[in-house]
């Protein structure tokens, strides 16, 4: 049960570099400005607050997984790069304890900075907005939360499958660019060369799932078939099957928090540190 | 049992060496890219029997290439280098020396050829074609004992001589031989046999026997006799005896893949290193 003192190791590091709290800044900067900005840039000083929360999501789709990943990506090679992690390892923590230290105290770092902007800035939000709903709000930031915690999940298990920071940092800036920016055209161009370059005219199941477990599509699903946040992603897109559905979308981002963790640790358990 | 030390250790070679995985590589991909292509150029819905006639001219001829390739330096290499005086030192006999490198061999074209062959039949099978698994299990395990003739062949050409050079040439001309210029004889030996009086005009049926008793045309019949359904010709013909049929070819091919190591082991045996 060591991974205690890992992840608590790992925690007043974060603190004690001032990470965590540029982090906090930043996150209440972006949410406090977003209410400062949305009212102006509408046009009217009675925007409602649902406005607010639309474009908040249209922001932190694209942006957050870089939060998940900058968060992430030293948290396992770092101290192998620097020997830390076999002076750790020569004390009576085993390598999983290491490994979930990591992943655990990076997370608690995040929904703590998450924590204390979203409070922050929704003391202001609630002064501003005369419809501030705070069940939603709350919701909203959670749902971001889990958003984040599949991109750190992703982050972490990069970290700890791969053996130099060089390498990933490539892959996690790869992992960006796949799953944020190339994903729908990836399972595009699978399918046409799949398919002989005849594209059939409906698409089939797998299509369907690998467009809605990408974290991004299945964020704006969950927010908006629950919350009525933001634009659903079309159903010609995400399909009808029985997965698209809030506990599919919240399986899917459960699991890029732990399968990729769960593949770099299999890695790291075999390799030479 | 200590031929299984032999085989994994050459099995880890084979593996290890960059010029061995970029054969068996092709190999696999030469499989994968015909099942990709079989519905582009073959029929429309292609079914495994088709993959398998697509497929058969082109395999024919790398798999006994690589087989070859792989097969003809096998103890010769170690023998001129010394090795094999020193392996021999230790408590394994010859007949180990010879199945474990044998099996290991073969084991690693055939791990090559099977990821190729069910690769290239799940690509027939989706999304046009269709998949009877158990023509694809028959194709494979024809093409594994065409594999088996070739590596075997090599390997007897591996024991028969001291010189690396000796062996890297007479593995060529068997290549030539059986692969590239077989297929142009059958008018030479007929006119050879008609000149003695044998024949007139077309070969009789045990010549024929013996001519197509080449691993190469054996493969070919069996694919066309079993997948392809040909049923003209002088060997798959309605009027052609029995034992120019596909069953028999099966059985001279399983002869193949055993024989020529069986030869080469019975050679080795009694060689001075």
């Amino acid at each position: 049960m060591s991974w205690r003192s890992v992840a608590r190791n790992d925690l007043r590091g974060a603190f004690a570099a001032r990470g965590v709290w540029v982090l906090t800044a930043g996150l209440l900067a972006l949410f406090a400005g977003l209410g400062y900005a949305v009212p102006r840039l509408a046009g009217s000083p009675e925007a409602p607050f649902s406005a607010y929360l639309d474009v908040f999501v249209s922001v932190a789709v694209p942006l957050f997984p870089l939060v998940g990943l900058v968060l992430g990506y030293r948290a396992v090679v770092a101290a192998r790069e620097s020997g830390t992690a076999a002076l750790a390892l020569s004390l009576p923590n085993s390598r999983r304890d290491l490994v979930a230290g990591k992943l655990l105290a990076r997370a608690v770092a995040l929904t703590g900075a998450l924590a204390v902007a979203g409070v922050a800035a929704g003391g202001y939000l609630f002064l501003s907005y005369g419809d501030f709903a705070a069940g939603e709000y709350l919701l909203v930031l959670l749902a971001t939360l889990l958003y984040t915690l599949a991109f750190l999940g992703v982050a972490v298990g990069l970290s700890t499958g791969l053996a130099s920071p060089r390498r990933v940092i490539g892959a996690a800036f790869g992992t960006y660019v796949l799953l944020a920016m190339l994903w729908g055209s990836l399972v595009d161009a699978v399918v046409i060369v799949l398919f002989r370059f005849q594209p059939p005219m409906a698409q089939p199941t797998w299509v369907e799932f690998a467009r809605f477990v990408e974290p991004g599509t299945s964020l704006n699903y969950l927010l908006a078939a629950e919350l009525g946040v933001g634009t659903a992603p079309p159903a010609a897109v995400v399909g009808t099957e029985p997965f698209v559905s809030t506990a599919g979308a919240l399986t899917a981002l459960l699991a890029w928090l732990g399968l990729p963790v769960l593949l770099g640790f299999v890695r790291f358990q075999r390799s030479e540190l | 049992m200590s031929w299984t030390i032999v085989a994994r250790k050459e099995l880890r070679d084979v593996w290890g060496a960059r010029r061995t995985r970029w054969l068996l590589g092709t190999v696999a991909f030469l499989f994968v890219a015909g099942g990709y292509a079989v519905p582009m150029l073959g029929p429309e819905t292609p079914t495994s029997a088709d993959f398998a006639s697509f497929v058969v001219g082109a395999a024919a001829l790398v798999v006994a290439l690589v087989g070859l390739l792989l097969g003809h330096r096998t103890i010769v290499g170690e023998r001129a280098s010394g090795e094999l005086a020193l392996l021999l030192s230790l408590p394994y006999d010859r007949l180990d020396v010879v199945i474990g490198k044998f099996l290991a061999r073969w084991a690693a074209l055939g791990a090559a050829v099977a990821v190729g062959v069910l690769g290239g039949a799940a690509l027939t099978n989706y999304p046009f074609g269709s998949l009877e698994v158990g023509t694809v299990a028959a194709y494979l395990l024809g093409t594994l004992l065409y594999g088996a003739a070739f590596v075997g062949i090599g390997l007897a050409i591996s024991t028969a001589t001291t010189s690396t050079a000796v062996a890297s040439s007479a593995a060529f001309g068997v290549f030539v031989l059986f692969v590239a210029v077989w297929s142009q004889l059958r008018g030479v030996f007929t006119a050879a046999l008609d000149s003695l009086g044998l024949a007139n005009g077309t070969m009789p049926d045990w010549a024929l026997f013996l001519y197509g008793a080449e691993p190469g045309m054996l493969y070919r019949r069996l694919v066309n006799g079993f997948f392809a359904g040909v049923e003209q010709g002088p060997y798959l013909g309605p009027d052609a005896p029995w034992y120019l049929g596909e069953w028999v070819a099966a059985g001279l091919l399983v002869v193949w893949a055993l024989g020529p190591a069986a030869l080469g082991y019975l050679r080795f045996r009694s060689t001075d290193l």
